[in-house]
C-alpha cells in the first residue's frame, strides 16, 4: 500500500496502472491500455477517493493530459490521434472541475497571438484541437471553453493565417454536417435554459426509465450499446479524405485491426 | 476408440456403482478429449456446413455422452475439471499427458453443452464458483505462464463471464431478410423467446444474486492477477519495482503548478525521473495484456451497472 495523501491508500494494481500510465515507457499501446483501465477504475464509487487524491494533491493528470496533447500533433499517426482523443474525452468526463477542458483552453489562449514568432505554435495547437473536436463527436463531453477560445480568436487575431485555418475547419465542420455541434454550444450560451434541446436518445431512455422503474438495470445496458464501430471507422476515414494535411504527408499508417481494441 | 469408450460408459452408467467411481477419475479426462476431438468438433463443423450429413456414430456417441453427463453429479464434473486445470497450470511437470489448450477446449465444450441442452444442469449453477476458482489458480501461476497460455486462460474466464452475465430482459429483435417476415412469424418468435426466458427466469434470478457477490470477489482477485502480470512480465524485478518508481514520480507530481500544457510536457520530456524501461520482450505480451485489460473493463462495467464508454473504441 502506498499513501498518496494522508488518508488514501493505493493498492498494488492501482499503483502499477498509475506508474505505467505516467512513465515514459515508449510503448503507446500499453500506456493507453493502462490508462483505459485506470479511468474505468476511477469511475467506480469505491475508487473516487483515489481520483480526488490524485487531482487535489498532485499534478498526475496534468502530466497525462500534456503528453496526450502532444500525441495530437500532426507528426504522430492516426492511431495516436484516435486513442489519445478517446482518453482525453474520457478524462474530460471523469475529472472534477473541468480539469481537462481548462488545461486545453489555457493552452490555446496562452500564446500571445499578436506576436509573430509564436503563431506557428498557435497554429499547431489549433490543429490539435481540431483533431480532438472532430473525433469526439460521439461523446457527451463538449470541450466548450476551448471552442469559444478558438472562435473568439477569429475576432481577436490579426494573423490571417490563423483566421484561415479556423475558417477552413469551420467549412469542414459544415461539410461533415457537424456545424450543429458548434451552434449548440453558442445557442446554449445565448438562450434561456428552459429551451434546451436534449438528444432524442437521451429523452427516450429517460422515459423508458420512468415507465419501468422497477426493471433490471441491465435492461438499460442493452440500449446503451447502439454504437457501430464500422460506422465510426468510416466516418474517420471520411475525415481523413477531407483533411488534406492528414492524407498528403503519407504519415497516416492506418491499421484497422489494431484500432478496434475495445470492440467487444 | 470411441466404440470402446461407449462400451465402458454404457456399462458404467447403467448399473455398476462399484465399478464406476473407481475407474472414472482415471479415464474421464481422456474420454473427454476423445469426445471433443472425434465427436464434438466434427458435429460442430457439420452444423456449420449444411452439405455434409452428420455422422451417425458421432451423433449416437454424443447422445451417450449427454446421458452420462446427466447421471454424474454436477459438482463432481466441475471439481474434476478444476482439479486437473490446476494440476496442469500450477505444476508444469505433472504426469498428466494433456495440454492447457486441451483442457480449456474441454471446459469450453462442457459450458457450451450445458447451456444448449436444458436437461443437463452440470455447470450452470456452479459457474460463478468455478469462475472464482479459475481466477485463484491463474493468480498462483501467472508468473510462469507463456503469453499464449495467458490468452487461453483469459478466453476461458471471458467465456464463463459471458455466460454468467445472462440478461433476463434481453430480447433481441433480428429482422430477417427473407420475404416471409409476416407478423405471425414475428409473434411466434417472440412467444418462443418469452417462454424460453420464463423457464430460465428462476435460475437466472438465483444466479444474479450470487453473481454480484462473486463478481466483486473476482474483481479483487483479478486486480492481484493484473498486478502479478505487470510486475513479473513487464519489468526487470531485479532492477526496480513499480512501487518505488511511483514514489519517485510522486515526489515530482505532488508539486502542484499552474502551468500550461507545453511547459508541463517540456518538463516531462526533460526529466529522467519519468523514464520507465520495460522488458525487451514486452511486445510478445501485447495481445495478452490487451485481453486482460478488456476483460477487466468488462468486469468493472458489469459491476458498476453502467456501460463503459471505452467500449466504443
Amino acid at each position: 500500500m502506498f499513501l498518496v495523501s494522508d488518508q488514501t491508500e493505493f493498492d498494488d494494481c492501482l499503483i502499477d496502472l498509475c506508474t505505467l500510465s505516467l512513465g515514459k515507457i515508449n510503448h503507446f499501446s500499453f500506456q493507453i491500455l493502462a490508462l483505459s483501465v485506470l479511468i474505468e477504475l476511477f469511475k467506480h464509487n469505491r475508487n473516487r477517493t483515489h481520483l480526488f487524491a490524485l487531482t487535489n494533491e498532485t499534478d498526475f493528470f496534468q502530466y497525462i493530459i500534456a503528453y496526450l496533447w502532444e500525441y495530437l500533433n500532426e507528426d504522430y499517426t492516426c492511431d495516436f490521434h484516435k486513442k489519445s482523443t478517446m482518453i482525453l474525452a474520457n478524462l474530460e468526463l471523469i475529472l472534477p472541475m473541468n480539469l481537462c477542458e481548462n488545461l486545453i483552453s489555457k493552452q490555446l489562449s496562452f500564446v500571445d497571438i499578436y506576436q509573430t514568432q509564436n503563431y506557428l505554435q498557435t497554429i499547431d495547437d489549433y490543429k490539435r484541437f481540431f483533431q480532438l473536436w472532430n473525433r469526439t463527436r460521439q461523446f457527451s463531453c463538449s470541450f466548450q471553453q476551448p471552442l469559444i477560445q478558438v472562435l473568439s480568436s477569429l475576432k481577436q487575431t490579426n494573423q490571417n493565417c490563423i483566421k484561415n485555418i479556423i475558417h477552413e475547419w469551420i467549412t469542414h465542420c459544415f461539410i461533415r454536417g457537424d456545424i450543429c455541434r458548434i451552434f449548440d454550444i453558442l445557442l446554449l450560451m445565448l438562450l434561456h435554459s428552459d429551451t434546451t434541446r436534449i438528444p432524442i436518445r437521451q429523452y427516450n431512455s429517460s422515459t423508458e426509465q420512468d415507465s419501468t422503474s422497477n426493471s433490471n438495470v441491465d435492461h438499460e445496458m442493452t440500449f446503451a450499446l447502439v454504437f457501430d464501430d464500422d460506422e465510426l471507422e468510416d466516418e474517420n476515414q471520411g475525415e481523413n479524405e477531407i483533411e488534406p494535411e492528414e492524407t498528403d504527408d503519407g504519415k497516416q499508417v492506418k491499421n484497422k485491426n489494431e484500432n478496434v481494441f475495445f470492440s467487444f | 476408440m470411441i466404440r470402446n469408450y461407449r462400451k465402458i460408459f454404457v456399462l458404467f452408467s447403467v448399473d455398476k456403482p462399484d465399478v464406476g467411481p473407481n475407474i472414472i477419475e482415471s479415464i474421464f479426462l481422456n474420454y473427454l478429449i476423445t469426445i471433443y476431438e472425434h465427436v464434438y468438433q466434427p458435429l460442430k463443423n457439420v452444423s456449420k456446413d449444411d452439405d455434409h450429413q452428420p455422422d451417425k456414430i458421432a451423433k449416437e456417441t454424443m447422445k451417450t455422452f449427454l446421458t452420462l453427463l446427466d447421471t454424474l453429479e454436477p459438482y463432481f464434473i466441475w471439481d474434476y475439471l478444476m482439479k486437473n486445470f490446476e494440476l496442469i497450470l500450477v505444476n508444469t511437470q505433472s504426469t498428466i499427458d494433456i495440454t492447457l489448450e486441451q483442457i480449456c477446449e474441454i471446459i469450453h465444450m462442457l459450458i457450451d453443452l450445458s447451456l444448449s441442452n436444458s436437461s443437463i444442469d452440470l455447470l450452470s449453477e456452479h459457474l460463478p464458483e468455478m469462475f472464482c476458482r479459475l481466477m485463484k489458480t491463474m493468480h498462483k501461476s501467472i508468473e510462469f505462464l507463456q503469453p499464449n497460455q495467458i490468452i487461453l486462460c483469459l478466453e476461458l474466464l471471458s467465456n464463463i463471464f459471458q455466460n454468467l452475465n445472462l440478461n433476463p430482459t434481453e430480447i433481441d429483435y433480428n429482422p430477417t431478410t427473407d420475404d416471409d417476415t409476416t407478423i405471425e412469424c414475428l409473434l411466434k418468435e417472440m412467444v418462443e423467446k418469452v417462454n424460453k426466458q420464463l423457464s430460465n427466469q428462476s435460475i437466472r434470478n438465483q444466479l444474479s444474486r450470487t453473481m454480484s457477490h462473486y463478481i466483486d470477489e473476482s474483481i479483487e482477485i483479478y486486480k492481484d492477477i493484473l498486478h502479478c502480470f505487470i510486475e513479473t512480465k513487464f519489468i526487470d524485478r531485479n532492477q526496480m519495482n513499480l512501487k518505488s518508481k511511483f514514489q519517485q514520480f510522486h515526489s515530482i507530481i505532488q508539486v502542484k503548478t499552474n502551468e500550461n500544457l507545453s511547459k508541463i510536457f517540456n518538463r516531462y520530456q526533460q526529466s529522467s525521473e519519468f523514464d520507465l524501461k520495460l522488458n525487451d520482450n514486452i511486445e510478445q505480451y501485447q495481445s495478452s495484456f490487451e485481453q486482460a485489460c478488456k476483460l477487466f473493463i468488462r468486469f468493472l462495467s458489469f459491476s458498476s451497472k453502467s456501460m463503459s464508454i471505452l467500449l466504443f473504441f
